[in-house]
């Protein structure tokens, strides 16, 4: 059985029963004072307000996480960029090594031989150079340049390729300074893959951080944008609810003319929650969308 | 999101995250320092100091850990290191601390409890304050305080005995 502490202790946990309680003080009857008048101090400790924390301590706490981020952040930047360095060396020295290895395609002998006073060399030099004609040279050099051109295409093809994965790497960092450099270095493409747009796409509809979700449409918006990109613009304005970003989403869309917005834009419009310079945005953007 | 998934996200590097827990719980870790008669202008440097300590040892919280013992713990010992460092600065109350408190209380009972509980020797003090305001279980009390939970249970049953016997003292 339990002793008078622990089933006073259990009580206020509420884990001691009615019954219990009934056949406790039955066996200890001299308790039930105590413990009644323990109850009843315990019921009547005063209520305290939680304290408001000042405006000051807040803005100490937020420095200090500020700089807390910062201070991890030079870490994944040094990294990137180190990797990206070093990818980019690694191909220049290949590619160096590779076309500087090369041995230059021998040269076609074109020179007119010598006439000789014999008609019998004469006739010999003139069959020689029927064998190998002029155009004949251009046709076997030809190849040789356009190998060339196919390395380096594929050399171009491969710093994108690395390019690509980094940046798709970076966006899956938990730090959001570093999905935001991921997102500046897809500035140095010309033109994005699927993989890329989707991870951008993701980024804008669901990132945590709102700086990392203007940035993603930034750069999305950068690119050519297909029907259903389109739409996933639309989509994305109908989920957001932060208003820069709303603001921003509104721009782009207006600037596409995409009237497949029109229904979202009239929905902020109507939506008297939505601050009000959303609102005059969303009007706005349907005046410009029937037009 | 969970107060756990929060402080793995922060141990995982995501510190934006912190920003969540501080909202969260600034307040009742505020609420503990008040209430252990820490005037409030300490009592604000100690909170922060919770949170800073949160950041600076993220990464000692582990997927098994419940997020509001560990928190509590790390306040309370940020709390007793404040008081080893300044034991002139900490001395209980100070006259200005009463006089705040004095005109908190509606009912005269009410003061003269807040007031026996400030008198309550740390031990007990302590288990009743995170009980009764932090809402904690008894097993997260003794993961707090390093000691079992019958101990916890103990020091409940003779802290409300040894409070009644100071509020009719002071009556």
């Amino acid at each position: 059985m339990k002793n008078v502490e622990e089933l006073f202790a259990d009580y206020l946990e509420g884990k001691v029963s009615e019954k219990e309680l009934v056949s406790f003080f039955s066996e200890n009857p001299g308790s039930r004072q105590e413990f009644e008048e323990l109850k009843q101090l315990f019921e009547e400790l005063p209520e305290v307000m939680q304290p408001e924390v000042s405006g000051n301590a807040n803005d100490h706490f937020y420095a200090f996480l500020e700089e807390e981020k910062r201070k991890i952040t030079p870490r994944f930047r040094v990294s990137f960029r180190e990797v990206f360095r070093y990818a980019a060396m690694v191909l220049a020295v290949t590619g160096a090594y590779y076309f500087g290895s090369r041995k230059p395609e021998k040269e076609i002998v074109t020179v007119e031989k010598p006439v000789y006073i014999t008609l019998r060399d004469t006739i010999k030099v003139k069959e020689e150079a029927a064998a190998k004609p002029e155009p004949q040279r251009a046709v076997r050099k030809q190849p040789a340049m356009m190998d060339e051109l196919a390395d380096i295409r594929k050399e171009v093809s491969q710093i994108n390729e690395v390019q690509h994965k980094m940046i798709l790497a970076m966006l899956r960092q938990e730090s959001a300074a570093s999905r935001l450099e991921a997102i500046n270095y897809s500035y140095n493409l010309d033109a994005a893959d699927v993989t890329l747009m989707d991870a951008l796409f993701i980024a804008l509809e669901s990132d945590p951080s709102v700086n990392v979700r203007l940035a993603a449409l930034e750069a999305v918006g950068r690119f050519e944008l297909s029907p259903a990109m389109r739409e996933n613009l639309v989509l994305a304005l109908a989920e957001q609810r932060d208003p820069s970003l709303q603001m921003a989403l509104m721009t782009k869309l207006i600037e596409l003319r995409e009237v497949k917005a029109l229904p979202v834009f009239t929905g902020i419009m109507n939506n008297p929650d939505v601050p009000e310079n959303i609102r005059d945005r969303a009007e706005f953007g349907v005046k410009v969308l029937n037009m | 999101m969970t107060d756990e998934q929060a402080m793995m996200a922060v141990a995982g590097g995501d510190l934006d995250k912190a920003a969540v827990l501080y909202e969260r719980y600034k307040r009742p870790v505020l609420g503990y320092f008040c209430r252990s008669s820490v005037n409030r202008d300490h009592a604000e440097d100690l909170m922060q100091q919770v949170f800073y300590r949160i950041i600076h040892y993220r990464k000692s919280f582990a997927e098994s850990y419940v997020f509001k013992p560990w928190l509590f713990r790390i306040a309370r010992n940020v709390f007793q290191d404040f008081v080893r460092k300044n034991r002139n600065i900490f001395s209980g109350l100070d006259e200005q601390m009463e006089m705040e408190d004095e005109k908190t209380y509606d009912h005269e009972q009410e003061y003269q409890l807040k007031r026996a509980l400030e008198k309550l020797p740390q031990e007990y003090k302590e288990v009743i304050l995170l009980s009764r305001y932090e809402e904690l279980k008894y097993d997260e009390i003794a993961e707090i305080l390093q000691i079992s939970v019958s101990l916890v249970k103990v020091r409940v049953h003779r802290g409300l005995k040894i409070l009644r016997e100071i509020y009719f003292q002071m009556e």
